[in-house]
């Protein structure tokens, strides 16, 4: 086991396409990292250059202390997951998972022993003389991941390991990646464009962006003090409301909204309002979680509700606000009904300001 | 299929066409057999029967007797083998370069390969009987097998990058973590799983060498060194051809290629691919 | 368990085997080897196999009588020994002798790749032989000093008249006869208008057959001059031909059209009353057991008084210029044996071939026997084949016009002007002698500065390459030995090509050639021929190949999905491919046969349809060669197309059937899109497969005809090179192939992006 670290790691391609641009990270020993971001963000080419499937351009990767750009992949000692699980067709499933091991010349009671072990943390025991094809996605899902474990290499890398899975199964292969790691306890790079995932997994969340990283954070803090409006937008499910509006004296103007801005209480401290709230054009972004008709907090706007979507644990409710599409979320019990005309409540603090130009968050809320 | 009621028809229709075009592809070479069972030499009748009233084996065994026809079966078959086993060799390793690599001149390479179909091959013999004299390989299988690897090859190369292609290469990636050098990486993964391609490629390598006969009578000189076609061609005469051994010999020539595809026939629909197809 | 690394061991460890063994059993160097101090001397022959036997016993006894030298003797068919024995000189080596008739002589003497054979051969023994056995030649060099160039064993080569005597009790002595008897012989037995025995049956391809004629109304293909000039044109000729016409539409006599399989089979099966052929033919005539047959002379005409001559050619030894001195001693040893009076007998008495001694003239075995008598009178009233060159050129003059001629497409007078015509350009032609000019120098500096231009702007990519190495070598290791042998193989003879395209080499400038200019390229251009060609070659690549989709795409949508008997089909519809395409295309020129073709026979016998003319009429020899070509290459883009569409996922065919869309709009909008990309490439080798296919037209058309009609580009340079020796336009024709070959493959890949696999 091992702690990995990039140091300015680029990506370029001849057509001078760049694909990762100066990553820095350092992911600690048995820490679960998860990066994340839209498709063509970089994040599977930081992913690959880990594996040494893709050729670094500039910069170092240390495993340990070891600088490993130039190492073979099978020399890094790192396994790794992939998306179509890559199973070998022509190897039954006891095959597949030895392979490896076989290639590094391990004794054959050596490779017996962990096969097993793999075999049961996973339970496959019935499936070992199969061949993949006769295998269904969330067994071949398995013994990618049986692959990957019976080397008990430094790292293990995931490239979007669930995605090839229907709704069901890729929630009960989550819980059981996570409490696999738990049980190895094997440093973990995880590459995702599914925030759920991202959000469950991670012990810290790397969100990327046109090979550039915005935010390095656990999941939490990413959800709660997005670095811009970027990160704001792609964390949270359903996504991040934004309106494009005006401050002045305080107020904050779109339309037919008037938001004042208080200063946010016990999360900016002391600072000075007229200092920390960017003036000018601005945008205003809040969660549909947020979102109240209790109006025990400031008023937002009157909307009238277009669509309803009763879950039964929250509803769902979409209605325009400032000529954008917005989202609420609601409590179970609630009686609203397309067409309704309500009142939307957004609680002091739970906003987020980003400046226009810069789509940088307006303030500095870290406690 | 069978809940529509037009299925049918369509099925009729289909056995239909099937068999009008199995009957033509089938005639001639009924054809061929029923010369070879003629008595007398007779290339031309105007009996359609395909076994004629008074058939003989007389030609077969003529054949045996009186003509080399073992030895240039051997030859043939020795031939053909070391064509098929080099061919086979030289495309999978040559079309997974192309297919997994983009090195310097590999899209010169490409281009060349499929170039040399484009020159009549007719114009290639005076400078390549010059040049089989210059390497002192007149009258050797090495020449021979040199020349007809060599007129194999470009379609093989096509064959097997095309089929290549389609194996995800993730595989490799995988293979490659779990320690394999890239020359390992070849031969433990993408090898065995090229195997239908292989198959093609050496279907098309055994049959390029098992049926060519022109460069065969520039090198070989020696009746006993006769391939098989060659052979055939040696009862041709302007004016005196002996049909009956002709079409005796080209029904047993024929027999081991039948034979052959119909073993690899599975593997001929899905192993033929000359690119294009990407998972 | 699956093990690779061993499946792969087992593949090297054969191929290296099978290189080693090959290479060990392949290394009988055959030309000059004295394996335990023996003498080896290769002859080159083109006797057929009844010829064969005689020659393998004479061969033996000659073994048996000595034991220094041993003799190899390989057959080669006519023409493969010529062009055979040219590649070899070219080279340096070749068989110490080659047997073969006279008409060679001419352009070998001309190469000046035969040598002199009478320092072996005592001036006394010049009158053993009849005048024609010996043959005599002056060279280019030395005008004056004639030298032997073959020792005849046997003379003849001639055709006479065959006749049925169950239908003829005694041959025709003048042509007035021979017509009366043969309009009696014609029968038709069921008075459906369809003739059922001729009265009389030849070869109505090569014009060989017409010489007789020609000859018996006081004509001769040269005029008397001494010099090849061809007298194609004369009064004499004309009548000939207005008399082989009037055999045909006045007397009809004659069957419509007839090859000579054909004659050959009408007469064995009772169907003709009589044949003209040649003495290799009697001998299978004779000794039919079925049949009752002599040998006549032919008769005399009517109109002339003179005797019908026909051609009479020695055969025999010449000596290879290449052969050193004790292989000519060697190989004159056995040509002195082979030519002795008791091999000569030998030949004589088993296949009736007349001697070229003088002493067996007067042989009772001879005298007594009435067909080698009746073949020695036939050939005192023939004419010797005059040994020069320039006859190939009459052949290739004559064909054509005298296939049309029989096939009634010109009148007589018109054929023998056109015959005359082609003789002279043709000869002209063949006598070409191309000086070198000023472009040949402009063309040198050309290649030396595209060369240095082209080295200098790859020089990058040598830096590139250094620097690849060491990340991809395993890519470079991979396709190295692939890229050796292509480059070994085809890049050498192709630069050659190049070479040779720029050259005057002919049969003037054969072993001395130089590169003289684009003269080459010049006359392609400049001649209407090559462009009607191309055309040709344009509609057939475009028929044969829309052809070979149409009839793939549909046997494979009849295949695709589940379906009663299928591999069996599948087996059965790939039979075409998987027969070697030599066997299959002579088959079906045999199924075009006019009187005996299968496609005749059927289209009569189930359809009631007339008989098409396939081999005699140019357009339909056209379809007939464009019919084999197609039956020929469907398997392959059926395996292509079923191959692809197993790659189509059935939920879009499921999704159509959804939205009513019909089966015929599924395959257009669905199938034919899907297959696109397997489609493309196989349709861009396919073409370019066709546009050079050579095999076709050759075997179908029999080289070309009827009158050379029936060419395709590729044929077009073979008949170029072949029968008039222009390697230097064949090869400047070659690279106008390549060319446009390239263009096309490009525009079209550019086009339809059909090779995206190489990017």
């Amino acid at each position: 086991m091992a702690q990995i670290r990039l140091s300015n790691l680029c990506k370029r391609y001849e057509n001078g396409f760049v694909a990762v641009d100066h990553v820095n990270l350092e992911i600690a020993d048995g820490e679960f990292l998860v990066l994340v971001g839209p498709s063509g963000c970089g994040k599977s080419t930081t992913l690959r250059m880990i594996a040494g499937l893709e050729e670094v351009s500039s910069g170092d990767i240390f495993v340990g202390d070891q600088r490993i750009n130039d190492l073979e992949p099978g020399d890094r000692d790192i396994a790794m997951v992939f998306q179509n699980y890559a199973l070998y067709p022509h190897m039954t499933v006891r095959e597949n998972m030895s392979f490896g091991l076989r290639m590094r010349k391990t004794p054959k009671a050596e490779i017996e022993k962990r096969v097993a072990a793999a075999t049961q943390i996973l339970s496959l025991e019935s499936l070992l003389d199969r061949r993949p094809k006769q295998l269904s996605g969330g067994q071949r899902q398995r013994v990618a991941v049986g692959r990957a474990i019976v080397r008990q290499p430094k790292a293990f890398l995931f490239d979007e390991p669930l995605s090839n899975l229907d709704a069901k199964l890729r929630v009960q292969m989550r819980t059981e990646l996570a409490r696999l790691h738990h049980q190895l306890r094997t440093t973990t790079v995880y590459v995702t464009h599914d925030q759920v995932e991202a959000m469950t997994l991670g012990d810290r969340i790397v969100v990327m962006k046109d090979g550039v990283i915005q935010q390095i954070d656990t999941p939490l803090n990413v959800y709660q003090f997005p670095a811009n409006r970027f990160v704001a937008g792609f964390i949270g499910s359903p996504a991040m409301n934004f309106i494009d509006g005006e401050i002045s004296a305080g107020v904050f103007h779109a339309g037919e909204v008037r938001y004042p801005l208080p200063q946010p209480a016990g999360k900016a401290g002391a600072l000075d309002q007229a200092k920390t709230l960017p003036t000018g054009l601005a945008t205003l972004g809040f969660r549909p979680e947020s979102l109240t008709t209790q109006d025990n907090a400031p008023r937002l706007a009157e909307v009238k509700l277009e669509v309803v979507e009763q879950m039964g644990h929250e509803t769902i409710a979409y209605f325009s606000l400032a000529g954008s599409s917005m989202v609420a979320r609601l409590s179970g019990k609630s009686p609203a009904q397309p067409g309704d005309r309500i009142t939307l409540h957004l609680p002091v603090g739970d906003w987020h300001l980003f400046a226009r130009e810069t789509n940088r968050h307006g303030q500095q809320p870290r406690l | 299929m069978a809940e529509a009621p037009e299925s049918r028809w369509i099925a009729a229709t289909r056995h239909a066409v099937l068999t009008l075009f199995v009957l033509i592809s089938v005639y001639p070479v009924i054809n061929v057999f029923s010369v070879s069972l003629r008595p007398g030499n007779r290339l031309r009748s105007t009996d359609l029967a395909i076994i004629p009233a008074d058939w003989t084996l007389d030609s077969y065994q003529k054949l045996f007797t009186e003509q080399p026809f073992l030895q240039w079966l051997g030859n043939s078959l020795l031939v053909s083998l070391a064509v098929t086993v080099l061919g086979v060799g030289l495309a999978a390793t040559g079309g997974y370069a192309l297919s997994r690599y983009r090195f310097v001149g590999r899209k010169a390479s490409m281009l060349a390969i499929l170039t040399t179909q484009m020159f009549p091959a007719t114009m290639l013999l005076l400078p390549l009987y010059v040049m089989i004299a210059y390497l002192h390989l007149v009258n050797t299988f090495l020449g021979l097998l040199i020349f007809y690897t060599a007129t194999a090859l470009p379609f093989c190369l096509w064959q097997m990058k095309g089929f290549y292609d389609t194996i995800p290469i993730s595989l490799e990636e995988a293979a490659r973590m779990d320690g394999c050098s890239r020359w390992q990486t070849f031969v433990r993964v993408s090898l065995p799983l090229a195997v239908p391609g292989l198959v093609i490629t050496a279907l098309f390598s055994f049959m390029t060498a098992w049926s060519e006969y022109i460069v065969a009578a520039q090198v070989l000189q020696e009746r006993d060194m006769f391939t098989l076609p060659l052979g055939l061609k040696s009862f041709q005469a302007s004016m005196s051809t002996e049909w009956g051994l002709y079409a005796a010999a080209s029904i047993l020539v024929s027999i081991p290629v039948v034979i052959v595809f119909m073993l690899l026939s599975r593997y001929l629909v899905s192993g033929l691919n000359m690119g294009g197809v990407k998972e | 368990m699956n093990r690779p690394s061993t499946v792969l061991f087992v593949g090297l460890a054969c191929c290296a085997v099978a290189v080693i063994v090959l290479v060990a059993t392949g290394c009988s160097n055959w030309s000059t080897s004295s394996r335990s101090g023996q003498q080896v001397v290769t002859l080159w022959h083109q006797m057929t196999v009844g010829e064969r036997k005689v020659l393998d016993q004479e061969v033996a006894r000659f073994h048996a009588s000595q034991s220094r030298i041993r003799v190899n003797t390989l057959y080669k068919e006519t023409e493969e020994l010529r062009s055979g024995f040219q590649a070899a000189a070219l080279a340096g080596t070749g068989p110490e002798l080659i047997f073969g008739p006279s008409d060679s002589l001419g352009a070998f003497v001309t190469m000046g790749v035969v040598q002199d054979m009478s320092p072996w051969f005592d001036k006394s023994r010049v009158a053993e032989f009849i005048p024609q056995g010996l043959t005599f030649l002056a060279t280019p060099k030395e005008p004056g000093r004639p030298i032997l160039v073959q020792i005849g064993d046997r003379v003849g080569n001639h055709l006479a008249l065959v006749y049925n005597r169950d239908l003829i009790s005694s041959p025709p002595t003048t042509t007035d006869e021979l017509v009366a008897l043969a309009v009696k012989t014609t029968i038709d037995r069921d008075h459906d208008g369809k003739t059922d025995q001729y009265g009389l049956v030849w070869n109505f391809v090569e014009p060989f057959f017409a010489v007789p004629f020609i000859t018996g109304y006081g004509g001769w293909v040269f005029d008397e001059s001494g010099d090849p000039v061809p007298a194609l044109d004369s009064p004499a000729c004309i009548a000939a031909l207005e008399f082989l016409v009037s055999l045909q539409t006045e007397h009809h006599v004659l069957p419509a059209n007839c090859d000579y399989e054909t004659a050959d089979a009408l007469f064995k099966s009772g169907s003709a009353a009589m044949i003209i052929n040649g003495d290799w033919s009697w001998g299978d005539y004779l000794s039919n057991p079925q049949m009752n047959v002599a040998i006549a002379p032919l008769p005399i005409v009517s109109a002339t008084g003179k005797p019908m001559g026909p051609m009479v050619a020695t055969k025999g030894y010449s000596l290879n210029v290449h052969a050193r001195a004790e292989e000519s001693a060697a190989a004159m040893e056995f040509v002195d044996f082979m030519t002795s009076a008791e091999t000569q007998r030998n030949f004589m008495s088993k296949l009736k071939t007349l001697p070229s001694r003088k002493g067996l003239l007067d042989d009772p075995l001879l005298k007594e026997d009435p067909t080698l008598m009746a073949s020695a009178l036939q050939m005192k009233n023939g004419r010797a084949m005059p040994v020069v060159a320039e006859l190939r050129a009459i052949w290739d003059s004559m064909r054509p016009h005298y296939q049309a001629l029989l096939a009634g497409n010109v009148t007589p007078a018109e054929a023998a002007r056109l015959m005359q015509a082609d003789a002279v350009s043709t000869i002209a032609r063949l006598n070409q002698n191309i000086q070198p000019n000023s472009t040949g120098l402009v063309l040198k500096l050309v290649a030396l500065i595209l060369t240095v231009t082209l080295l200098w702007f790859q020089r990058g990519a040598w830096r590139q390459l250094t620097n690849d190495w060491s990340k991809n070598r395993l890519a470079y290791l991979l396709i190295a030995p692939s890229l050796a042998v292509i480059v070994l193989t085809i890049v050498y003879p192709f630069f050659y090509n190049v070479v040779l395209s720029f050259s005057n080499m002919s049969l003037r400038n054969f072993q001395n050639w130089q590169v003289t200019g684009w003269q080459n390229y010049q006359q392609i251009f400049t001649e209407q021929k090559f462009f009607v060609v191309l055309l040709k070659t344009v509609v057939w690549t475009v028929v044969c190949v829309f052809f070979h989709v149409v009839i793939g795409l549909l046997l494979a949508v009849a295949l695709n999905g589940p379906l009663r008997g299928k591999s069996i089909y599948r087996v059965l519809l790939i039979l075409p491919w998987a027969i070697p395409a030599y066997i299959t295309a002579l088959t079906w020129r045999g199924m075009f046969d006019y009187e005996y073709g299968a496609v005749n026979l059927i289209a009569n016998q189930f359809f009631g349809l007339p008989p098409i003319n396939w081999l005699s009429d140019a357009t339909n020899a056209f379809i007939a060669c464009i019919i084999t070509n197609v039956w020929l290459g469907f398997p392959f883009m059926m395996v292509i197309a079923l191959g692809g569409m197993q790659g189509i996922p059935r939920e879009l065919y499921e999704a159509a059937k959804m939205d009513r869309v019909p089966r015929w709009k599924q395959f257009w909008h669905i199938t034919l899109p899907m297959l696109k990309p397997v489609l493309l490439p196989a349709v861009t080798l396919g073409t370019i497969w066709t546009f050079n296919n050579l095999n076709v037209i050759w075997l179908v058309s029999n080289s070309g005809e009827p009158s050379d009609k029936t060419h395709i580009l590729v044929s077009y340079v073979y008949k170029a090179v072949f029968s008039l020796y222009q390697y230097g336009y064949g090869a400047a024709l070659s690279m106008v192939i390549f060319v446009l070959l390239l263009l096309f493959s490009l525009l079209f890949m550019w086009r339809t992006k059909a090779t995206e696999g190489i990017n």
